[in-house]
């Protein structure tokens, strides 16, 4: 079947098949970015935006993102350089494997909330698993990247 | 991994039954959360999507959620916090992630009848009718209970009503399974506890929320609690006992109630 | 202190945050072929005939590789150094299977939907062995897991496989029994750590091409690409100068990729048909068909005078290796050596250990290699034995370890130059509050918050 869909905002039409998932659909055209961990939609990693708002990728239809616009951290190379930076001083990329999956849905909270609190951080990202860390250089970063953007957050 | 031949995005209800009539290996898809880690080879996989069924909306006397709503809408929703409280985002926000919960439907959630679903707790606790396709409206719990036949499960209409509402749970670890979940709600006096995951889906206590008053003392609470675990079946599994769960549920809904209370 | 206590950024942090194609699978080539594997759904079984005719007919299916397509002579996959402790004791395909999981053919093909195919299509016949599951009763079990001619180990560890008995030994310094029968209060207790996953975020994976040379290219996700090299030149039957290795960023390991996993199949299937090959393992397979971290049951005996002064220990080993014996020799080593080390005035050590095949996953590396299931049951019993003295443990402790300049009797009489041991407990006594909570506060009529300690050792660099 034919799907026409925007990926990083620009148009590709492409024929696939119908249980293809948009997981090897993107790294297919090169957006190698996105990964898969657990094969069991837990871990995060395949996190993708499909019209802004961030899903896994592992477990949607190719065939669903016809007409939509789907978001890989390709396409946010500045926005992943900025919140990237803050996880590299806090030592929280170690094998970096998690890490794109992670900074879109940092994004993507960034988009719903101005003001998270420790908690509302704990919760939103409780879907993006890591095997190195034990999420407390993540939790650093994030507070910190929340803070250069002017916002204050409680103290934990 | 699963397999779709063909996928279908239905312009209407009526398209939608007929395919998921023509073959047994035609199915509806949900969020695909849980279909995409089977072995299945489906024939055509037919998406609701298109039909405006993700949408919460209020009536004269209900809230109505249509099936491809996702579980994060539901959590986000103001009117669904309006009318019951924290109720739903606190039974989804243990379910895996956000970006499972974009996904997560009400339908595959509540269609699937699993026993560990906090989706069904929650809204057992609620007035709550299943509008089906072929077998029209029937409340939540006969829904759950009934013959499992090929059916499309359209929305979720809950009863408007003053309801006060609390939602407990015990994991293992954050966005595990539940080991148990207990959803408790007092409207016009009349108490109604759910429990779910035991491991078996989530049913209402009836005779016990009957013991309770509308501010109950410490002795019925312990009546209450004692009937709870007398009245439903509570099972063993890998991620817990029997004998557990019935400890736990004790303490779940006696939290449930102090929350409602105070 | 310039560089020490300042955080610096990795060379590579900005490449993975911004998600570049650095690692295994982004960098295969498009066009290598999807390679799976067939794996036995018996714990222990002779294959006694395999009908891939039918699964050959799929459209797409490049080739189907059997024990009969593999070189004849045995290695080991752990990575270590020539020549490595492990015995030699498997194929890349074997006529006999030893765990579930083990595998039994390798399915190559263009798309992962034909391999799929092809391998439902597979029909294996089995002889079903008497599997041997319980470590307890490995040694001299009547099935015997590895009964194999050509199975030989490189050193002497103390090897027997007709008994199932991968490695043993026994270190003595000191007579530990007369110094038993000195003690007021000796604790004897049996600890048993369960086998782990190393759970690594990207799981094993692997392609392969030939070069211009004719040379086999191995792309691998790996913790030890030197000794991948060695090990696949062996296992294939080729000179290590045929062999290029290449370690793109890996996603974590843990030990998991401390040993061979995924490299074989597609390089036996580059090596056949000459074409780019690749493998990724699913996450069940990273569960049930890779290296998990040694189950072991260690006895621990310790005794001490009345006024805390421990004069022996003796720990005893069952570690259980699995269907095959990678770092079974070694791990076992670190779960006395790297423990019993830290209470140096001790008078007496005995460590005694056994290493049984068992018909499971094998077991492998996995951080702390050993010393992590040891510390676990020396310092439980450590505990044990302040309760029963009524001494403070933290106070046990430094009145037993060791200190700079000693010769370390349990650490085969090296030196230890540095050690701040004193100091650490001493401060964390003093962080934690150790003195107001220990052994516990009551915090409300239901719960009570406890500390409690240990302290650990580990080589590295």
């Amino acid at each position: 079947m034919q799907i026409t869909c925007r990926i990083n905002k620009r148009e590709f039409i492409r024929d696939i098949e119908p249980d293809l998932l948009l997981i090897d659909f993107v790294r297919s055209l090169g957006f190698k970015s996105v990964k898969r961990g657990c094969d069991t939609s837990n871990c995060g990693l395949c996190t993708v935006w499909v019209d802004e708002k961030p899903v896994l990728s592992c477990s949607v239809l190719a065939a669903r993102v016809n007409h939509k616009a789907v978001t890989t951290l390709e396409g946010l190379e500045e926005e992943a350089k900025e919140v990237g930076w803050f996880l590299a001083t806090q030592g929280a990329e170690q094998c970096g494997f998690c890490s794109p999956g992670l900074i879109m849905n940092i994004l993507a909270m960034k988009a719903e909330f101005k003001n998270p609190t420790t908690e509302d951080i704990k919760q939103y990202l409780a879907g993006n698993l890591c095997r190195c860390s034990g999420y407390e250089s993540q939790l650093r970063a994030i507070k910190n990247y929340f803070d250069l953007q002017g916002v204050a957050h409680e103290n934990c | 991994m699963f397999g779709l031949k063909e996928y279908r995005a239905v312009q209407s209800l009526d398209e939608a039954h007929e395919l998921l009539m023509q073959s047994r290996d035609n199915v509806i898809l949900g969020g695909l959360l849980w279909m995409k880690m089977g072995r299945k080879q489906y024939h055509t996989g037919i998406d609701l999507s298109g039909l405006g069924l993700n949408m919460i909306s209020e009536t004269e006397d209900s809230i109505d959620i249509g099936c491809m709503t996702p579980l994060r809408q539901m959590e986000t929703s103001p009117l669904l916090h309006q009318w019951f409280g924290p109720l739903f985002s606190d039974a989804f926000k243990g379910i895996v992630g956000v970006q499972f919960r974009n996904l997560a439907t009400l339908g595959g959630s509540v269609y699937s009848r699993f026993g560990f679903s906090d989706v069904i707790t929650a809204l057992t606790a609620l007035d709550t009718q299943i509008h089906l396709y072929q077998a029209g409206t029937v409340s939540l719990s006969e829904f759950l209970n009934m013959d499992q036949k090929r059916d499309i499960l359209i929305k979720a209409v809950i009863r408007k009503q003053a309801v006060k509402t609390n939602f407990q749970t015990r994991r293992k670890s954050a966005t595990d399974f539940p080991v148990l979940s207990v959803a408790v709600s007092l409207c016009n006096g009349q108490w109604k506890i759910a429990v779910g995951a035991r491991p078996s889906r989530a049913a209402l206590a009836k005779k016990a929320a009957d013991l309770l008053s509308s501010e109950p003392d410490e002795e019925k609470i312990t009546a209450t609690l004692d009937s709870v675990v007398n009245e439903l079946s509570f099972g063993t599994d890998q991620r817990a006992g029997s004998d557990y769960r019935k400890v736990l549920a004790k303490v779940l809904v006696k939290r449930g109630i102090n929350a409602i209370c105070r | 202190m310039k560089i020490v206590n300042q955080g610096i950024e990795k060379i590579d942090a900005m490449a993975l945050v911004t998600g570049k194609p650095v690692y295994t699978d982004d960098l295969a080539p498009e066009n290598c072929l999807v390679v799976k594997v067939l794996r036995s759904p018996h714990a222990f079984a002779g294959i006694r005939d395999i009908d891939m005719a039918e699964a050959l007919k799929i459209e797409g299916v490049e080739c189907i590789l059997t024990y009969r397509d593999v070189p004849g002579n045995r290695f080991t996959m752990a990575g270590q150094s020539y020549p490595e402790p492990s015995p030699y004791d498997r194929l890349i395909l074997d006529q006999m299977v030893r765990y579930v999981g083990d595998p039994v053919a390798v399915v190559a093909g263009i798309t992962e939907k034909a391999v799929e195919k092809a391998l439902k299509l597979i029909q294996v016949s089995y002889d079903i062995l008497d599997p041997v599951l319980d470590p307890d009763k490995a040694l001299d079990h009547k099935s015997i897991i590895h009964p194999e001619a050509d199975y030989h180990a490189r050193e002497d560890i103390g090897n027997d496989a007709k008994r199932n008995l991968c490695a043993s030994g026994e270190f003595l310094s000191g007579d530990a029994e007369t110094e038993f029968s000195r003690c007021d209060v000796v604790v004897d207790r049996i600890y048993h750590t369960k086998a782990n996953n190393q759970a690594m975020m990207e799981t094993h994976r692997t392609f392969s091409y030939l070069d211009l040379a004719g040379r086999l290219v191995l792309c691998t996700s790996t913790q030890v690409p030197f000794h991948v090299r060695r090990i696949a030149a062996t296992a294939l039957n080729i000179p290590q100068s045929s062999v290029r290795v290449i370690k793109p960023r890996i996603g974590g390991g843990f030990g998991a990729k401390q040993t061979l996993v995924s490299e074989l199949f597609p390089a036996l299937v580059t090596l056949k048909t000459g074409k780019p090959a690749k493998m990724v393992f699913d996450r069940a397979e990273s569960f049930t068909a890779s290296t998990s971290r040694h189950e072991m049951k260690i006895r621990v005996r310790i005794g001490a005078d009345r006024d805390g002064h421990i004069l022996a220990i003796h720990m005893d080993t069952l570690s259980n290796t699995g269907a095959y014996g990678e770092h079974g020799p070694t791990t076992v080593g670190l779960s006395g050596h790297k423990t019993m080390s830290l209470y140096n005035m001790a008078r007496a050590f005995k460590f005694t250990y056994t290493v049984v095949y068992t018909n499971t996953l094998s077991a492998g590396a996995y951080r702390g290699y050993g010393a992590t299931q040891g510390t676990f049951a020396l310092e439980s019993a450590v505990n044990e034995l302040a309760d029963r003295l009524s001494m403070d443990p933290l106070d046990l402790r430094l009145k037993n370890i060791l200190k700079p300049g000693d010769s370390v009797a349990a650490y085969y009489g090296e030196t230890i130059h540095s050690c701040a041991l004193p100091a650490c407990i001493k401060k964390g006594r003093e962080m934690i509050g150790w003195n107001q909570k220990f052994p516990f506060v009551n915090i409300s009529n239901t719960k009570v918050r406890a500390v409690g300690a240990a302290i650990a050792m580990q080589g590295s660099g």
